[in-house]
């Protein structure tokens, strides 16, 4: 039993007393460890990194301020407001008695205003009282009528009290003033002249570190009163983040740590503090695209709401990146955030998120490039997207193909489509890395035979224009090809795909053409291309049959490589073992065997052609008869961007880095790459297939690819519509969808015929500013029947055979780009008798028929310098836009010869209308609308 | 481990008191014990005499503490245990100041100043709640120029409308009415409403900055960011 | 180094490990005097620790070692070992000394327990330790904030907190109502009643072994064996799609395993009668039904029967509870192990009910 008296203990007091202590003390090192840990974060150190780095550079400001400003004047200034302060003060008793005056009225018109304005609120109360009085009893309202005159009239005195002391006020003050005025003005002058090192001044002492700054303001556990080093973040409602249960504005922080996003001057430093770059057209406050309204993460997407670099979601450009990064920042790969950051130079996928339905966008040539590169490999065909619907085949048509093509060429071509034209769009279909084992070598031959066989026997018949073209010279034949522009649209050499661009390859390639058809074929198709294809984008050059004759020669002689020819050798039991397996995916064993059983051998590999053509989707690229409204086989990538990446398979691929963009890229390469290591079926495998895309192409075609996305942000904050927004639109993806642009700069973008000629001037025009340059009615009439503008070029405008919505489309767009007026422009010229006179004389002192053509080409003068006919300015050119031009050319169009005669403008060197260059230029454009007789589209001329 | 869980022998010598046996005798105080020569000159009243020697508390007989004594432990335990729990209230405080707050900006650009006439302007009173007025003259700079006023009345916080026609702010909640300068005049009002930092921005816009007022009561009208002189 | 690894990936295997863990036991509770030495307590624990050292070099077992939720297991491992390891060498001590006619320690001591300054000192130490431990805890692993949630993106795989992976574990081979409802309240339950149904007064107050054999037994089952084991199993080798994966495998989410599950209906039916399955539901299942009736109404008096000393110290309503309980809480592994041998489904299926067994 225990002693209650006792004093046992379980423990040793003592100890427990040390125990206590450690502890104690361990809590209360682990509580700083807390506060310390929370305190400490990476964006604090860059923001005192920032604050370091700003004061360096607006110290430099403050230098390159103080050496702009002109010394001598400051001090011219500094003397003169120290002569005017010592005459103001040698006047200050004078000052001083105005000064009580001054005061003295001022408290007085202090008193009086005050008194005024109280009755005024006296009386309108009582005035309300008396209306309403007067409403519901007028008898009595009667006796109140006097009273309520005389507040008025009280007031009204009051009123004029105020104006005179007022007056007396205003009076006295400009006494002072003439004291003072000086000194004030020139102390304006002054601060105007130094307000740049004023202001760099200000910031700098601003920018000093200090005591109370730096360790009390921003001290753990005190920064929560006025800290100097915080969280930015900008919140955009109009901008919002689709977070699947709700849409919310989003909230980026990046600008906590890339303080000198949207400031000039940091261009030079390394991230985070660099200048964004394109500053006037992203980010900038006079950008359509101020930072404080868009935030960040809309376009780089990231965690927005993020204050460590990791958690951001950075994405690294590159090996070498990447390994930097994990190395001095820690950088792991994003796991938990579903839309990581682009990569940089893939940042334009997300221009379409406002600017949709376009396939150029102004300032995003990267995106531009890449749907040009989408549209001409043509993977709209088979994987549907939104924006281009209804877009014509890319590949020609099959329907006629025994007329234009060999067999053993076409299977050759078909095999391996760049061993015959290096720069291609057509992509390899057999033999790909899922199809390339010996027994898949059988099988792909006994395809590719039967798909040619099948084209073969569903081809119709074609008869030629011309029965028995006769051959010509085939030097002349390749100077009209090199001149004409063709090779606007075609590549006639072994030129790389991604170096000729999208517009170069527009048309096929040249390469290898004489091989591939007849002669008779192509003096059919040069002579007049509907003829063979109806519906082909080729338009008409307007060749005489001699030259087309020329041109076929030419083309015939384009020979080289055959291609590759067959790797395996099949039998009919092959044939058989195929098709069966084809029809066996949709009926019942026997009932297939039974089928194929009962065919002939020629049957058997039409059927198994058919198939074949059916399974990898031919026909979404080319007409091909008895497939003219098979469904594509590729998948939607209308929001390919937004997909989940848990959606995308990477099978046995694991070296890859797990992110979308990185998947898609892998695809690009090899789209049967999934497909490694796995035992699948024949009809099971990926069938995509190869167009050996380089590495430039893959990173555009992804950025084409991730800028495919769902519909988020709301109506407020797309592009502006209107209709001539509308017509932009309509005008960008038209002039890029027939092509226009490969000959043609327009909106600075396009004109790669220049790449094809050493000068300038003999390219086709500049088209920006057609819109206010000519007259609709006559760029109708040109379009649908061009004529020679610019007879020394040996180019020329080909005939299209558009529809009227094309053409009203264009002429629309070339209006919206200059934001024309409309159509109808009222211009009446009624000059006076003088002014016909005085432009004529001036068009002879300038001397404006040494370059421009009048009925004859100017001799003596070397072609860069020629100019178009004037006899065609009546019925061409806006009569305004020839006064735009005649002032300042250069401004119109870059680059021009057309000299820049009126330097003084608005005054002139020359006497006429005593050098009013206005007038002078008015009396020019009225005496050249004149000219009458020019070429014309309109008469056919 | 239970082997040390033993309770500790009471020291020895202190017999334990069991039931039946006869209680030590304790002598009658017959005799007073002899004085103690080490106490001698040590009374309570020789003490009060004396000057007090600083001597040190003699530790208590049982002290086993290591290092320090049993109050230098304690003390040096409970020390670190309060000043524990005072960081974590201070960081209970600081806790409730978010570093940053889902908030509209305080910052922002207004435009530039021609793109405002004379007078008050009500086109930022719904977004930022501020009027932004343009004067030829204010009378406390004694120049031209910009003032930013805060749409909240310094009566009760409701929000004034601006009557044009009347060339007044006037309060719907109780009356209280204000100049276009800002200074009240009629009403409950106790003062006038307060003017924000306006600045010039670096890229020549007007710049309001919602985090600091300046109070005409206070004299803080007369500081040079609480109006931009244009 | 590999074939090490490749060995325990072999272990991995949910049948090896479960009927590991029941040897396991078994050795725990057979062969206690030598379980219950210094050196194999000590020695489990380095062993643990350097298993999970190793296995901390490699990347798969790392990633699961590492994340934050699973934090608590690893510790749970090591506090589990130690403590049966403790708690069965307190009893062989004590029931050592009670075999030498002595008292058990607990007893030595007086029956009152110093409260002041003794357990509140110790109690004010712990509190301040546990703060501590738990702030330099938060402080050191950060919960990851991950993205929104998306109803159309299920994470692969998905587990429950780890105190619920028991209870997933037991949803792959029960019905979501028993496996849900109606077993975890039975535990609940089984627990509630254990001071009703437990009349043995031995044992109170201090470890012993020998003087509570069955009841520890039946509660180190369940506890270690149903509960813990399976949580670890949970944790460290159920992977995407709920596959098993070794220790040291790649989660692949495309690894495919055969799940062929045959319910007892069609055994009995289809491949021992030769017969196609009956429209009624309760013919369809009458051997279920006779089956699951016959183990809790027909068990328990044969239990009562086997166990008579039992029957009769605890009475006829205390044994039956006990006996339910029982066999209820072995019902799991019954399940279990008939899934494995025979790839038995349901015993009882009614999906016109929704009730399944």
């Amino acid at each position: 039993m225990a002693d209650k008296r006792s004093v046992g203990h379980a423990y040793n007091v003592d100890f427990l007393n040390v125990v206590f202590a450690a502890s104690s003390i361990f809590l209360f090192v682990t509580t700083i460890l807390m506060v310390w840990d929370d305190y400490d974060r990476q964006w604090k150190d860059y923001q005192r990194r920032f604050v370091e780095l700003e004061l360096e550079v607006t110290r430099a400001g403050l230098a390159a301020a103080q050496t702009d400003v002109d010394q001598t004047q400051l001090a011219e200034l500094q003397a003169q407001r120290a002569q005017a302060e010592a005459e103001r003060d040698a006047s200050q008793d004078q000052i001083d008695a105005l000064q009580g005056q001054l005061e003295g009225v001022e408290a007085d018109l202090f008193l009086t205003n005050q008194e005024f304005q109280s009755t005024k609120a006296v009386y309108d109360a009582e005035r309300y009282e008396f209306e309403e009085l007067q409403e519901e009893h007028p008898e009595e309202a009667e006796s109140e009528r006097a009273a309520i005159d005389e507040m008025f009239q009280h007031w009204l005195d009051l009123g004029l009290q105020v104006e005179r002391l007022t007056a007396d006020r205003d009076g006295i003050r400009a006494q002072i003033g003439e004291f003072t005025n000086q000194v004030t003005e020139i102390e304006a002058q002054v601060r105007e002249l130094t307000s740049e090192t004023t202001r760099h001044g200000d910031r700098v002492a601003d920018l000093q570190p200090s005591l109370v700054n730096d360790l009390i303001l921003n001290a753990p556990l005190l920064d929560f009163m006025a800290p100097t080093i915080t969280v930015r973040q900008i919140i955009t409602p109009a901008i919002v983040d689709d977070v699947n249960f709700i849409r919310v504005a989003k909230m980026d922080r990046c600008t906590t740590c890339h303080l000198a996003i949207d400031r000039e001057g940091y261009e030079e430093y390394p991230q985070p503090f660099r200048t964004h770059s394109n500053i006037e057209a992203y980010v900038g406050s006079a950008s359509p695209h101020p930072v404080g309204q868009f935030g960040c993460t809309v376009c780089h997407e990231g965690m927005g709401q993020s204050l460590t670099f990791r958690h951001s979601s950075h994405t690294p450009e590159g090996e070498e990146q990447t390994l930097a990064w994990e190395h001095d920042l820690d950088w792991e790969e994003p796991h938990l955030w579903d839309f990581p950051m682009l990569p940089t130079n893939m940042t334009e996928a997300s221009c379409a998120k406002c600017h949709q339905e376009t396939v150029f966008i102004p300032e995003g040539p990267k995106l531009s490039m890449a749907y040009g590169l989408y549209e001409r490999a043509g993977c709209y065909a088979c994987h549907k997207t939104r924006g281009f619907e209804d877009l014509r085949r890319p590949g020609p048509s099959l329907t006629k193909i025994d007329s234009k093509l060999e067999r053993d060429w076409v299977a050759r071509w078909i095999r391996e489509p760049r061993a015959i034209k290096s720069s291609t769009w057509m992509p390899r279909i057999w033999y790909n890395s899922n199809t390339s084992s010996p027994e898949d070598a059988v099988r792909n031959e006994a395809e590719i035979d039967a798909v040619v066989a099948y084209l073969f026997a569903s081809s119709e018949n074609h008869e030629f224009a011309v029965s028995s073209p006769t051959r010509g010279d085939p030097e002349r034949g390749r100077e009209i090809v090199e001149s004409v522009g063709c090779l606007a649209c075609h590549v006639a050499g072994d030129e790389d795909r991604l170096d000729a661009g999208p517009r170069r390859t527009f048309g096929q390639p040249l390469q290898n053409i004489g091989s591939k058809t007849t002669f008779e074929w192509l003096f059919d198709w040069v002579r007049d291309p509907r003829h063979f294809s109806a519906g082909t984008y080729m338009p008409d050059l307007r060749l005489t049959d001699r030259e087309v004759g020329d041109v076929a020669t030419y083309l015939e002689t384009l020979v080289g490589a055959d291609g590759d020819g067959p790797r395996a050798s099949y039998t009919d039991a092959d044939v058989t073992a195929i098709l069966t397996d084809y029809l066996r995916s949709i009926v019942p064993t026997d009932e297939a065997n039974a089928t194929v059983a009962a065919m002939s051998a020629e049957e058997r590999q039409l059927e198994l052609g058919r198939r074949a053509i059916g399974r990898y989707g031919c026909y979404s690229c080319h007409e091909i008869s008895g497939f003219e409204d098979t469904q594509p086989i590729g998948i939607e990538l209308s929001e390919e961007g937004t997909k989940l990446i848990a959606r995308l398979d990477f099978a046995f691929v694991h070296e890859i880095p797990h992110t979308k963009v990185e998947w898609f890229k892998q695809k690009l390469r090899d789209p049967r790459i999934y497909d490694r290591s796995r035992v699948l079926q024949p009809l099971e495998k990926l069938r995509m297939p190869n167009y050996e895309f380089s590495e430039e192409e893959t990173t555009l075609l992804a950025t084409a690819i991730m800028s495919f996305q769902s519909e988020v942000q709301p109506l407020a904050s797309q592009a502006p519509r209107s209709a001539r927004h509308d017509a932009l639109r309509e005008g960008r993806n038209l002039v890029r969808r027939r092509n226009c642009v490969a000959c043609h700069e327009i909106e600075a973008d396009g004109g790669d015929y220049l790449q094809l000629v050493d000068d300038a001037a003999l390219a086709p025009p500049l088209l920006t500013p057609e819109g206010a340059k000519v007259k609709p009615d006559w760029l109708y009439a040109f379009l649908r029947g061009p004529i020679t503008i610019r007879p020394w070029l040996d180019v020329r405008m080909p005939t299209f055979g558009l529809e009227d919505d094309h053409w009203n489309g264009v002429i629309d767009y070339f209006a919206a780009i200059s934001d024309v007026v409309g159509p109808f422009r009222t211009h009446e010229v009624e000059p006076e008798p003088g002014v016909i006179r005085t432009g004529e004389e001036l068009f002879d002192l300038l001397r404006c028929q040494q370059c421009h053509v009048l009925d004859t080409i100017p001799e003596d003068q070397p072609t860069d310098n020629l100019a178009p006919d004037l006899r065609m300015a009546q019925e061409r050119l806006q009569p305004d836009w020839i006064l735009d031009w005649l002032v300042a050319p250069l401004e119109i169009q870059p680059g021009t010869r057309m000299p820049m005669f009126w330097t003084e403008y608005p005054g002139s060197l020359y006497p006429q209308f005593d050098a009013d260059g206005i007038r002078q230029i008015e009396s020019v454009r009225d005496y050249l609308l004149t000219f009458r007789g020019g070429p014309s589209p309109l008469t056919g001329n | 481990m239970a082997d040390e869980l033993k309770p500790e022998t009471p020291p020895a010598g202190k017999p334990k008191p069991t039931a039946g046996a006869a209680p030590s005798a304790r002598p009658a105080r017959a005799v007073p014990p002899p004085p103690n020569p080490a106490l001698a000159g040590r009374t309570t009243s020789a003490a009060a005499k004396a000057p007090v020697a600083k001597r040190a508390k003699p530790a208590a007989a049982d002290d086993t503490s290591p290092l320090m004594s049993r109050r230098g432990w304690l003390g040096l335990s409970w020390g670190a245990f309060t000043a524990a729990t005072a960081g974590c209230l201070a960081a209970t405080g600081r806790f409730m100041f978010p570093n940053v707050l889902n908030e509209p900006p305080q910052q922002f650009t207004i435009g530039f100043p021609d793109e405002y006439a004379d007078g008050v302007d009500e086109r930022w009173k719904d977004r930022f709640g501020v009027w932004i007025v343009r004067t030829s003259f204010d009378t406390v700079h004694e120049a031209p120029g910009f003032y930013a006023l805060f749409s909240i009345c310094t009566h009760l916080g409701c929000t004034p409308n601006w009557l044009a026609a009347e060339n007044k702010f006037k309060c719907p909640c109780h009356g209280s009415g204000f100049r276009p300068t800002g200074v009240n005049f009629e009403g409950p009002a106790p003062r006038p409403l307060e003017r924000t930092r306006i600045v010039m921005a670096e890229d020549g816009q007007i710049l309001i900055d919602k985090s600091r007022k300046y109070q005409s009561e206070l004299g803080q009208w007369t500081d040079p960011e609480s109006f931009l002189e244009v | 180094m590999d074939l090490i690894k490749a060995f325990i990936n072999l272990f991995a295997d949910p049948r090896l490990f479960f009927v590991m863990s029941v040897v396991a036991l078994a050795v725990i509770v057979w062969k206690r005097e030598l379980f219950s030495k210094d050196a194999v307590g000590y020695g489990m624990l380095g062993f643990l620790a350097v298993f999970f050292g190793f296995g901390l070099f490699d990347e798969n077992f790392r990633l699961i070692v590492v994340k934050p939720d699973n934090v608590p297991i690893v510790a749970l491992i090591f506090l589990v070992v130690f403590f049966t390891w403790y708690s069965i060498r307190e009893g062989v001590l004590n029931d050592r000394r009670i075999a030498a006619g002595d008292d058990p320690i607990e007893k030595q001591e007086s029956d009152r327990v110093w409260v002041w300054p003794d357990l509140v000192y110790t109690e004010l130490i712990a509190l301040i330790l546990c703060t501590a431990i738990l702030i330099v805890w938060s402080v050191g692993l950060e919960a990851p904030l991950e993205q929104p949630a998306n109803p159309a993106n299920t994470p692969n795989p998905s587990k429950a907190p780890w105190y619920f992976l028991g209870l997933q574990e037991m949803l792959v081979y029960f019905d979501p109502w028993l496996a849900g409802v109606v077993l975890p309240s039975l535990i609940i339950v089984g627990l509630m009643a254990i001071p009703y149904v437990d009349t043995n007064p031995k044992g109170n107050g201090y470890y012993t072994f020998r003087e509570r054999k069955v009841e520890i037994t039946i509660f180190l089952f369940g506890f270690l064996v149903l509960w813990s084991s399976l949580i670890v199993l949970g944790t460290f080798l159920r992977g995407p799609n709920w596959n098993f994966f070794g220790p040291f495998e790649y989660w692949d989410i495309h690894k495919l395993e055969p799940l062929t599950n045959v319910q007892l209906s069609d055994f009995i039916w289809v491949r021992m009668l030769g017969q196609p399955l009956p429209e009624h539901w309760f013919i369809r299942e009458v051997f279920g039904i006779i089956l699951t009736l016959a183990y809790v109404a027909v068990l328990p008096p044969l239990l009562a029967r086997m166990f008579r000393r039992y029957y009769e110290k605890l009475g006829a309503t205390r044994f039956y509870v006990t006996a339910m309980l029982f066999l209820m809480m072995l019902s799991l592994p019954v399940k279990m192990l008939t899934r494995w041998i025979f790839n038995l489904k349901y015993v009882v299926s009614i999906p016109e009910f929704f009730f399944n067994i």
